[in-house]
Order: structure tokens, then C-alpha cells, then sequence
């Protein structure tokens, strides 16, 4: 019970930092450049992993997707602060509270796989044997997996939006659907 | 491009709500896939670039 709480927990604080990156990215009018938007597809993969378990029951083999997805993500982050660690390459973006949006990006992913490794190492499912079958939701993991994904389908849009149909710019500066560029 | 992506994972996630776990899985494979290669396209343009 505790563990699916946690689940539904973690669902929603991925979709609090999605939510949190677009209501800065309008509020301050700073567009997510590519591996930005990529950074957040991790986050959504995360939340994936997140839904299997609240929809199917925590299982291991979930667990190794939350892992996988949050590797993916830290890959893409990881990436990003590597560019501008040296002194003199410059930055992307404002700082929230001192670090930069990859940087933040980077400690979640990192908090993603020291919490699925805390979760393997103390607790403990007898029926993970058992065939996975949908386990009821109430309206808390329910509202936590609508959530999520319409953060995913908002975000969908706002890639549209930003980049069209074709390849983001590297330093998207305007929202080139809005201005006929696409 | 990056839209589609999103709506990849619009879709597993829908898969998931249904209750499909199988074909969520499938999904997952095929998005992350997806994800990974253009992760890659952008790593691989950028190095083409400072070389």
C-alpha cells in the first residue's frame, strides 16, 4: 500500500516539474532549446514507469524501466551541463535557485535511481510471480495518471508550437508555428 | 518532430490507462527508441559541427 503510494507520489512530482518548467518557460519567455525538450521526454518516460506501477502494481521489471528511463534522462542532462561546464562557454537559460534547469534536471534523474534502488532494497512483494493484471485506482493514483498525461499531450503542443513540423532551432528565440515558419 | 515524440508517449501512457500492459511495453520500445535515436541526431550534428 505504502509502496503504490509512493508510486503515485513520484508521478506527481514529475508532473510538478513539468508543470514548473513550462510555467517558467512563459512567465519568463525563455523557450526550451532541443536537448531541453528532450530532457523533459525524459521525465515523461519516467513517469511511464511510474504509471505502470500504479496501474499493474509494483513489479521489478518495473522498476528496471524506471531505471531505463531515468538513464535516458540523465544521459540528455548529463549531456547538456557537460557543454557549458567549462568556465567560459557560456549557459543556457535563467538559474532557479543558483542552477541551471539541466542541472536541476540531472540531480532528478539521479534522485529517480537512488529512490528505485531504495525501493528494491526494502520492500518486499510476495506475488511478484503473479500474472500483472490492471489493480483498481482510486481517484488519487487516478487523478495522478491523468495528470501526467495531459502534462505529456500539453507538452506535445508546446513542442508544435515552438518548433513545428520540423527540426527545433539550437536557440529558439520565437514560437515559429505562431509566426507562419514552420 | 520533437511534438511526435510526445505524442509517442501520449499514446504508451493511453496504453497503460486501458490497462494493455503487453502493448504498453511494446510502446515503450518503440518510444524510447524513437527518443534515443534523435537524442542521438542532435549529439551527432553538434559534434559535426565543433569538428
Amino acid at each position: 500500500m505504502i509502496e503504490r503510494l509512493l508510486n503515485v507520489a513520484g508521478l506527481v512530482a514529475i508532473a510538478g516539474i513539468l508543470i514548473a518548467a513550462s510555467v517558467l518557460q512563459y512567465m519568463w519567455h525563455e523557450l526550451p532549446c532541443p536537448l531541453c525538450l528532450l530532457q523533459r521526454v525524459g521525465f515523461v518516460v519516467v513517469g511511464f514507469a511510474l504509471m505502470l506501477n500504479v496501474r499493474f502494481g509494483p513489479r521489478p521489471s518495473h522498476y528496471g524501466l524506471l531505471l531505463i528511463a531515468a538513464l535516458f534522462g540523465l544521459a540528455i542532462s548529463g549531456r547538456q551541463v557537460l557543454l557549458h561546464i567549462v568556465p567560459g562557454t557560456g549557459h543556457y537559460g535563467s538559474a532557479v535557485f543558483g542552477l541551471h534547469f539541466y542541472t536541476w534536471a540531472a540531480l532528478a534523474f539521479l534522485a529517480v535511481i537512488l529512490g528505485t534502488a531504495l525501493m528494491l532494497l526494502f520492500v518486499h512483494r510476495p506475488d511478484y510471480q503473479n500474472k500483472p493484471l490492471p489493480v483498481p485506482v482510486n481517484w488519487l493514483a487516478g487523478g495522478a495518471m491523468l495528470l501526467i498525461m495531459a502534462v505529456t499531450l500539453f507538452n506535445a503542443g508546446n513542442a508544435l508550437v515552438e518548433c513545428g513540423l520540423g527540426e527545433c532551432a539550437d536557440n529558439p528565440v520565437r514560437y515559429r508555428l505562431l509566426e507562419g515558419d514552420a | 518532430m520533437m511534438a511526435l515524440l510526445f505524442l509517442l508517449w501520449f499514446g504508451a501512457m493511453t496504453l497503460v490507462w486501458s490497462g494493455r500492459r503487453n502493448w504498453a511495453l511494446a510502446a515503450f520500445v518503440v518510444a524510447l527508441g524513437a527518443s534515443a535515436l534523435w537524442f542521438d541526431h542532435h549529439v551527432t550534428s553538434a559534434l559535426e559541427i565543433s569538428l
